[in-house]
């Protein structure tokens, strides 16, 4: 399929632009085009460092529009209106008639306090406010995009929400297509890693965030002995070799160990009576293993079996469906091992249909944010209603 | 291996610590990044768990709320029931005593006997008495009710004192006793009509429970209060009564003569005390046996700028006759009595004239215009109702409704009337007919 530029409209207002060319200026021309026409107030970018870098998007942007706010991150894969693609580059357009969006950048994640980064928050909360008012009519919400790479998740995604003052939150860590290396973000022309973004907006469109994963515990126990917490490293499983003990759980060979072992065996810690998944990222040389989310010596994690990933999420689907009425379009936010795990299962086509039949955009993420936590193996985001049926 | 299978003491050695030392980090919470991770797990279900409070609270709010409307709108209903209750108690109970009032005052012009005249006597001073008693027992019934609300605003006290003074002292004279009164120019914050009843029924008992000596009624400033004293040299309260004198139907041992108030049945103190209460007023009394007794009422001064209030006109009460100013020209007492009593509870307006020269003063004076002119045929001094009309029109320079009540049947004055415009209307008269006829010629 040749496909320079594809552009789909929701009945919100939003519309989405993806292509799979390498041309960021051809793309932010067509972008800049269509923002025009439909008097955008903001685009939101996802794409595949693989595709085109960040700089040359942001600039190209910049250059085409330059009054036009824009954000953006690196990914592990799209998802257009046509499913779960990758390589891809998608714009997502807001319309100032019914979308008005506030955000900024927050750069140098580790080197920032969770004060800072609250303190900028709450600035941004304000600035929303003043430019909607007292408007009754509105509600917001927030979206944070965070380096994937910056081992700074929790801690950035307590301060956001800190921050917020109870405004639903949901975003994803950005990705650069599992090479774990550097991802990008940018902001109103500025690329940099160590960052994230935050976006806070007020609309008057119904929506409904949401999480969905799929997983049950078993009783197969992982202590964590050694580990080194600020690199998100564990050593030593139950006193031995990390990647030892964990193959040995799963039963295969260490030298076996993939990202699709480890999308098809996720670790699990249990916390207040819950599960919550703690994602391996990848399988170091020392054989320790790195992961998506924080962990600390002590932490007693339970392997955990995958349940039927398509048929959980199409109930979750109905769910919101059942809160906000008809579902018009979703910003979802997907941890990229459910894609390995769905195609390792051979299910990626049902998932890949299943999104595209609920217009589910979004990217493939390293991580995943939903109000105060950052989670992994997760689709977070946001449902957009229908504004009749409301 | 699984967790529960390994043997080796150097492993679980040290899972022991890693354990020990995480359960150790994680009472210092926020340590480190897993540490905020569990934070904000707990904080998402604290968040749920309040969200779930609040809303079940909000839940059973709304319930509340809706059964706390439908026992408002009970009480309300109920309450106002009460109140056009005791609004027709107070007109349909009185009405047929004034009817006989007035049906007594005929009946007593037409008594040629020494022995006719002395029943119609004691039956009128019965139906007084009846009067006096239903009205102070509306009036309790009404405070209990809450139909009756204090009007607090700025009272003069010397103008009520005085008033109340000179309603007495014929009584105090008559029984030889000493009557002074030491009135004060202060302003005080209170209700005029309630603080007139209140200091009335005081003085009042105070001057029936005396029989020698005499009684004081003095006020005084005492801060940002002023205190009315009402002393007197009676036979007192004896100490196992101090309670029981504010109950209604109680009376004093000692019961002097026969008197014929609603006072004199137990029910003056009765009111006293739920008007007291209405209004604020701190009341009290000290007494001793056969010396006499103190009665101190204590109401706020007036504060800022005294503005003593013009009367506030009720709100109408129905009848269409509201605010109706009578000038009744009338010469029998009793009749002036009965059929004041009458308007008065319709809300009238009235004044009254014994003459055509009193009326003429009557309106000279005061410039009061009246809006319905009421007058017996046959006057004193041999004035005619229905010459004194036509003057009395002549005077104010319009012709004014009016109405004659007389028991003369006479085609001549039938004649003469309508030729004049004027109303006739036969003796007795029956109110619904009077108000009918009233309305009727106001419309």
């Amino acid at each position: 399929m040749v496909r320079v530029c594809s552009k789909t409209t929701y009945s919100c207002g939003l519309t989405v632009m993806s292509t799979d060319q390498p041309d960021a200026d051809a793309f932010a021309m067509d972008v800049a085009e269509e923002a025009e026409q439909m008097d955008a107030g903001f685009v939101l970018f996802f794409f595949s460092q693989a595709l085109i870098s960040a700089a040359d998007l942001a600039a190209a942007v910049t250059r085409h529009s330059p009054r036009l706010h824009h954000a953006g991150c690196s990914t592990a894969g799209e998802i257009t209106p046509f499913g779960i693609e990758e390589g891809q580059t998608l714009a997502i357009l807001f319309p100032s008639r019914s979308f008005t969006v506030a955000g900024r950048m927050i750069r140098g994640l580790s080197i920032t306090g969770m004060d800072a980064i609250a303190a900028d928050v709450g600035v941004l909360r304000r600035t929303l406010a003043a430019r909607t008012g007292r408007s009754s009519e509105t509600e917001t919400f927030a979206i944070c995009l965070i380096d994937g790479m910056s081992f700074a998740e929790e801690t950035v995604t307590s301060a956001i929400h800190w921050g917020l003052d109870d405004i639903p939150l949901v975003g994803g860590s950005a990705g650069d297509d599992l090479k774990f290396e550097t991802t990008t973000l940018f902001y109103d022309g500025i690329v940099d890693n160590d960052a994230a973004v935050v976006l806070l907006v007020s609309t008057d469109v119904p929506f409904q965030v949401f999480k969905t994963e799929n997983f049950v515990a078993t009783d197969e126990k992982l202590v964590v002995t050694a580990s080194d917490p600020d690199r998100r490293i564990v050593r030593e499983f139950n006193a031995v070799s990390a990647a030892e003990e964990f193959a040995f759980a799963i039963g295969v060979v260490p030298d076996a160990l993939t990202p699709l072992s480890f999308a098809s065996h996720p670790v699990v810690v249990r916390v207040g009576g819950e599960y919550y998944c703690r994602s391996i990222q990848k399988l170091n040389a020392d054989r320790s293993l790195s992961f998506f989310c924080a962990i600390d010596d002590g932490v007693v994690l339970s392997i955990a079996q995958p349940t039927e990933l398509v048929e959980t999420t199409r109930s979750a689907f109905e769910d919101i469906g059942r809160r906000i009425g008809r579902v018009d379009v979703i910003l979802g936010f997907d941890c990229v091992l459910r894609r390995l795990d769905a195609r390792n299962r051979q299910v990626l086509r049902d998932l890949s249909e299943l999104y595209r039949a609920n217009n589910l955009i979004g990217f493939g993420t390293y991580g995943e944010q939903y109000r105060t936590m950052h989670l992994n193996q997760t689709l977070t985001g946001i449902a957009f209603g229908c504004r009749e049926a409301a | 291996m699984p967790v529960r299978d390994i043997t080796d003491i150097e492993r679980l050695r040290k899972i022991n610590a890693a354990l020990i030392s995480r359960v150790e980090r994680s009472m210092d919470q926020q340590a480190n990044a897993f540490s905020l991770f569990q934070t904000a797990i707990n904080l998402e279900g604290q968040v749920r768990s309040r969200t779930e409070e609040l809303r079940s609270t909000l839940r059973r709010l709304e319930e509340s709320n809706v059964d706390l409307l439908a026992a408002k709108e009970q009480a309300e209903l109920a309450n106002q029931s009460k109140t056009r209750f005791l609004a027709a108690a107070s007109h349909d109970v009185l009405q047929p005593l004034n009817a006989a009032h007035l049906s007594i005052s005929a009946l007593a012009d037409l008594q040629t006997t020494e022995e006719g005249r002395r029943l119609i006597g004691q039956v009128e001073r019965s139906l007084t008495t009846i009067s006096h008693l239903l009205l102070t027992l509306l009036d309790i019934s009404k405070l209990d009710a809450g139909v009756v609300r204090p009007d607090i605003s700025d009272v003069a006290l010397d103008p009520l004192l005085s008033s109340i003074k000179s309603d007495f002292e014929p009584i105090a004279e008559q029984k030889g006793l000493k009557f002074q009164f030491r009135t004060s120019h202060a302003v005080v914050r209170s209700d005029e009509t309630m603080l007139r009843r209140i200091v009335q029924n005081i003085v009042s008992n105070a001057v029936r429970y005396t029989s020698s000596g005499g009684v004081l009624v003095g006020a005084r400033k005492r801060g940002t209060t002023i205190r009315i004293d009402v002393v007197d040299t009676g036979c007192g309260i004896p100490a196992d009564q101090y309670e029981a004198i504010f109950d209604e139907f109680h009376r004093c041992s000692a019961t002097p003569e026969h008197d014929v108030s609603g006072a004199g049945l137990g029910l003056g103190l009765s009111i006293v005390r739920r008007m007291a209460d209405a209004l604020g007023h701190r009341i009290g009394f000290t007494s001793v046996t056969g010396r006499g007794t103190v009665f101190r009422l204590e109401m706020p001064l007036a504060t800022g700028p005294v503005a003593v209030r013009p009367k506030v006109v009720q709100p109408p009460r129905g009848y269409g006759l509201f605010g109706t100013r009578v000038l009744l020209i009338e010469d029998d007492r009793r009749v002036i009595e009965a059929t004041t009593s009458l308007l008065s509870s319709w809300r009238c307006e009235v004044k009254q004239a014994g003459s055509l020269s009193e009326a003429i003063r009557c309106l000279r004076d005061t410039g009061w215009i009246p809006d319905v002119l009421i007058a017996d045929q046959h006057l004193e001094g041999g004035d005619l109702g229905s010459q004194t009309i036509i003057e009395v029109r002549a005077y104010l320079g319009r012709a004014v409704p009016a109405l004659i009540v007389t028991a003369d049947h006479s085609p001549a004055l039938s004649y003469s009337a309508r030729a004049s415009g004027i109303e006739l209307m036969r003796k007795p008269v029956k109110p619904a007919e009077l108000r009918a006829l009233l309305a009727h010629l106001l419309a």
